[in-house]
C-alpha cells in the first residue's frame, strides 16, 4: 500500500476551494424517551412518515408514528448510545440502500453495509427501501419456469419467474433446505438471488453462506442478514431491503431475480414488537392491524415485468448490442402481450419486408419470491400463515411426519399447490408429471386405507406399488439439484412403470445409475431433450429403448451383487 | 452535539398533561382577550410560577396536594392574591382549584404563553453563539431574524464555546446552523466519505 501525499493534498485543496459557506437549515426535535430500539421525539413537526432521521451518535432512525405532539422513531442501529434530550435531525430523505452489481457476492446488513469482512462496497446506485409495486400495465403473465432442481417441486408445484411461492411448515422440516437448493440450482441461469435471513441464528446464516460459497452460488447471490440479536427494526426492514436489491436487477437490467425471505413469521414478530412498543393497538395474536399490509406490499413487489418490443431492421445487431427503445424504426415501443400483438399488426401493415420485432434488452425482468413461514404444530390456520397463504400464488407445505419417515423433501402433495407455475412448466415436464400430483395424493389416501390390513384387489395393489416407488423416486438429497432433463427422464421411468418391479430400496440407486447411464452413454437423447424441452416421438422412443437396455443391465448387475436379494418384491 | 451533558430541560413532556393544560390555557386566553388584558394575565401567571412556585416548592406542593380541601385552597388563594393579582387570574386559579388541577400551573403557564405568542405572531427563537453577543449584534440579529421568519422573534441567548464560531438559531423545529463546528464536521465528512472513493479509483492511491 502506498499513498502519494501530493495527490491527497491536491484533492484536499480542491475540496476546500470548492467548499461553499452556506447556512445549514435542518429540522430538529428532541429525544423525549428512548429504549427497546424506539425513541419518542418531540418536535420534528414537518417530518414525513417513513423519513430517515439522524441521531447525534450517527445512528439512523425511521419516523414511524406521527402523533399530535411527538414522533415515534424506530432506531436502526445502536440505541444504547442515544440519550434523552439529544437533538434529532430530519434528513428529508426516505430510507435508501446501496444496490447494484457490487452487492453481488456480499453479505450485508439491512442498511446495505457489508458484514462479511471483505472491504467496503463501492456502488453508485441506490434504491428506496419501500417502493411501490409495478401496476397492471407494467406486468405480464408468468411464462418462464424457475427451476428449483427439486423433482417434487418442479414436477408437482412448479414455480414460474415472477411467482410468489410460499414454503410453509413446522420447524425442522426442511424449509430452508428447499430455498437453498433453489438458489444453488440457479447457477449459470443468469438469475440473481437474494437470500434474506431474518432473525436467524448467526451460526445458521454463516453455515448457509458457507454452503453458497462452496457451491459457487455466491457469484450470483446477495445475502441480507438481520441476526437474532439485531434490533427488531432491522429484522423488520430486511425483507424490504433484499427486495430493493433484487429490484435493481429486475428494473434496470431486465434480469431475472429470486428472493428468499427466511422467514416472514419472524419478520411479523419483529413488526409486532415495534408496533406494541409504539403503542399501536394490538389485534389478533397481538399483531398490529396492518401486518397483512406489511406482507402484501412486500410480496406485491414480486413481478414478471412486461416485455417491451420495438420494430427494427432485419440486419440490426440484436445479439451483439443492447437493444434500446430508441431502436424502433417508427419511434414506438410496444408494451406487454397486447403490445406484441399490436407490433405484429404494425409490422404486417407498414413493414412487409426487411423488419422484425425484438424485445428490448432491459425489459421483461422478473422477481420471484420464496417466502418462508414457520407454523406451530402444523397449524396453517394461524394468523400469519393464512395471511401469507392468501397473498402468495401457491404454497409448498412440508410435513414433519413425512420428514421423519425419510421422505425428503417432505412435501405434502395434498395441500401443496402452485396457482400459476403450471403455465410456465416446460412441455416435457408437463407431459411427464401431468397427473402425478393427483396420483400421489390418491396414493396417500389409499396407503392409509391399506394399513388397516384389508385384502386388496390386484389393481389397487398395483397402484400402491407404483405409489411407493414414486415416493422413493421423489426423494432427493440436499444440495443436489437436478437438471430439468434429468428430472424428466427419471420421472418418465417412474410414471411409465419401469420401476414397478424394482425393489423399493433399490429405486434411488436405479435412478442415480440410470441418469449416469443416460449422461455417459445416451447423451444424444439427453442433449436433444435439453434442447427441445418437449417429449417428441424420437425422444420418447429413444428413452424407451434406453430404459429397456439399462434395466436389463441393472438386473444383471443386481444378480451378481446379491443373488439372494434379486427379484425380491416390495 | 456534545456527548457529555445532554440538555434535558423541557424534555419531561407528558402528552396527556400537555393536552389538559392546553385546554385551560386556551380558556384563560379567550377570557382575558375579551377584556384586553391577556399580556398582563399571562405575564402575571408566569411571574407567579417563576417567583412563587419555583422559590417556594412547599407552597407549590400544598397547592397541588389533594389532601388539602379545595375550600382551604380557595381561602389561601383569596388571602395571597385577592386585590394583588388581576381578578381574571384569581378567578382562573379558583377554577383550576375546583377542578383539582392546581398541580398543572406550570404547564398551563407555558401553554398560555405559547398560545398567546402564536396569536400575536411572536415566535421564540433560541440563539446559540460561540461568544457573548453585544447589544448591537443582538439588535442586528433581531432585525434579520424578524425578516426571515416574518414574525416578531423572542430571542433567548446562550453561549456555547464548542461551536468555535458562528451562530445556531432554532425557530420552532427549524434549526439554522452557521457554526464553524458544523462546517468543519461537514467538510470532514465530505472528504472522508465522498472523496475516498474518487481517490481510490482515479489516482490509485491504494495499490
Amino acid at each position: 500500500m502506498k499513498f502519494r501525499a501530493d495527490e491527497i493534498t491536491s484533492v484536499l485543496q480542491r475540496e476546500i476551494e470548492q467548499f461553499q459557506s452556506e447556512v445549514v437549515r435542518s429540522e430538529v426535535g428532541r429525544v423525549l424517551e428512548v429504549g427497546d430500539g424506539i425513541a419518542r421525539v418531540h418536535g420534528l413537526s414537518g417530518v414525513m412518515t417513513g423519513e430517515m432521521v439522524s441521531f447525534p451518535n450517527g445512528a439512523k432512525g425511521l419516523a414511524f408514528n406521527l402523533e399530535e405532539s411527538s414522533v415515534g422513531v424506530i432506531i436502526l442501529g445502536d440505541f444504547t448510545q442515544i440519550h434523552e434530550g439529544e437533538t434529532v435531525t430530519a434528513t428529508g430523505q426516505l430510507l435508501r440502500v446501496p444496490v447494484g452489481e457490487a452487492m453481488v457476492g456480499r453479505v450485508v446488513n439491512p442498511l446495505g453495509e457489508p458484514i462479511d469482512n471483505q472491504g467496503p462496497i463501492v456502488t453508485p446506485h441506490s434504491r428506496l427501501v419501500e417502493s411501490t409495486a409495478p401496476g397492471i400495465a407494467g406486468r405480464q403473465p408468468v411464462d418462464e419456469p424457475l427451476q428449483t432442481g427439486i423433482k417434487a417441486i418442479d414436477a408437482m408445484t412448479p414455480i414460474g419467474r415472477g411467482q410468489r411461492q410460499l414454503i410453509i411448515g413446522d420447524r425442522k422440516t426442511g424449509k430452508t433446505a428447499i430455498a437453498v437448493d433453489a438458489i444453488l440450482n440457479q447457477k449459470g441461469q443468469g438469475v440473481i438471488c437474494v437470500y434474506v435471513a431474518v432473525a436467524q441464528k448467526e451460526s445458521t446464516t454463516a453455515a448457509i453462506v458457507e454452503i453458497f460459497r462452496k457451491h459457487g452460488a455466491m457469484d450470483y447471490t446477495i445475502v441480507v442478514a438481520a441476526g437474532a440479536s439485531d434490533p427488531a427494526s432491522l429484522q423488520y426492514l430486511a425483507p424490504y431491503v433484499g427486495t430493493a436489491m433484487a429490484e435493481y436487477f429486475m428494473y434496470e437490467k431486465g434480469g431475472a431475480t429470486l428472493c428468499v425471505y427466511d422467514d416472514l413469521s419472524k419478520q411479523a414478530v419483529a413488526y409486532r414488537e415495534l408496533s406494541l412498543l409504539l403503542r399501536r393497538p394490538p389485534g389478533r395474536e397481538a399483531y398490529p392491524g396492518d401486518v397483512f399490509y406489511a406482507h402484501s406490499r412486500l410480496l406485491e413487489r414480486s413481478a414478471k415485468l412486461a416485455n417491451k418490443y420495438v420494430i427494427v431492421p432485419e440486419h440490426a445487431p440484436v445479439d451483439k448490442e443492447e437493444v434500446t427503445e430508441s431502436w424502433g424504426v417508427n419511434g414506438k415501443v410496444y408494451l406487454g402481450v397486447p403490445g406484441e400483438e399490436e407490433a405484429k399488426h404494425d409490422l404486417k401493415a407498414n413493414y412487409p419486408t426487411g423488419h422484425k420485432i425484438v424485445k428490448t434488452t432491459r425489459s421483461g425482468g422478473s422477481l420471484t419470491a420464496l417466502p418462508l413461514i414457520e407454523t406451530l404444530e402444523g397449524e396453517v390456520s394461524a394468523y400469519i400463515p393464512t395471511n401469507v397463504i392468501s397473498i402468495t400464488d401457491g404454497q409448498i407445505y412440508l410435513q414433519p411426519d413425512l420428514f421423519f419417515a425419510g421422505v425428503r423433501p417432505a412435501v405434502d402433495v395434498g395441500i401443496s399447490v402452485s396457482r400459476v407455475g403450471g403455465k410456465a412448466q416446460t412441455p416435457a415436464m408437463k407431459k411427464v408429471a401431468g397427473g402425478l400430483r393427483l396420483d400421489l395424493a390418491a396414493f396417500r389416501e389409499l396407503e392409509a386405507f391399506a394399513q388397516l390390513g384389508t385384502e386388496l384387489d390386484k389393481a389397487t395393489q398395483q397402484q400402491l406399488d407404483r405409489g411407493y416407488r414414486m415416493v422413493e423416486l421423489l426423494k432427493q438429497p440436499q444440495y443436489r439439484p437436478l437438471h430439468v432433463a434429468d428430472q424428466v427422464m427419471s420421472l418418465y421411468a417412474g410414471t411409465e412403470g419401469y420401476l414397478d418391479d424394482v425393489p423399493r430400496n433399490q429405486v434411488q440407486r436405479f435412478e442415480a445409475e440410470f441418469l449416469r447411464f443416460m449422461r455417459d452413454e445416451k447423451s444424444a437423447i439427453r442433449d436433444q431433450l435439453v434442447k427441445e424441452k418437449k417429449m417428441t416421438d424420437p425422444i420418447v422412443a429413444g428413452l424407451k429403448a434406453a430404459l429397456t437396455e439399462f434395466k436389463s443391465r441393472f438386473r444383471a448387475a443386481q444378480k451378481v451383487a446379491s443373488p439372494a436379494l434379486a427379484g425380491a418384491g416390495a | 452535539m456534545s456527548r457529555t451533558e445532554p440538555d434535558v430541560s423541557g424534555t419531561v413532556y407528558d402528552e396527556e398533561i400537555a393536552h389538559v393544560a392546553r385546554a385551560y390555557a386556551q380558556a384563560l386566553v379567550n377570557v382575558a382577550e375579551k377584556t384586553g388584558e391577556v399580556e398582563d394575565v399571562v405575564g402575571e401567571l408566569e411571574e407567579f410560577e417563576r417567583d412563587i412556585l419555583r422559590t417556594n416548592p412547599r407552597f407549590a406542593e400544598l397547592l397541588a396536594s389533594s389532601s388539602v380541601p379545595p375550600e382551604d385552597k380557595d381561602r389561601i388563594i383569596n388571602e395571597a392574591f385577592g386585590g394583588r393579582a388581576l381578578p381574571t387570574l384569581v378567578q382562573f386559579l379558583k377554577v383550576l382549584n375546583h377542578h383539582g388541577r392546581l398541580g398543572l400551573l406550570v404547564p398551563v403557564a407555558r401553554e398560555a404563553r405559547a398560545l398567546w405568542d402564536k396569536k400575536q405572531n411572536r415566535r421564540p427563537v433560541a440563539v446559540r453563539s460561540a461568544i457573548e453577543l453585544d447589544e448591537g449584534q443582538k439588535a442586528a440579529l433581531r432585525d434579520k431574524v424578524a425578516a426571515m421568519i416574518a414574525a416578531t422573534p423572542i430571542l433567548s441567548y446562550t453561549v456555547d464555546p464548542s461551536l468555535i464560531g458562528g451562530l445556531v438559531l432554532q425557530v420552532g423545529d427549524d434549526l439554522y446552523d452557521t457554526s464553524l463546528k458544523t462546517k468543519l464536521d461537514q467538510m470532514r465528512r465530505r472528504l472522508v466519505e465522498g472523496k475516498a472513493r474518487e481517490m481510490a479509483s482515479s489516482t490509485n492511491l491504494i495499490d
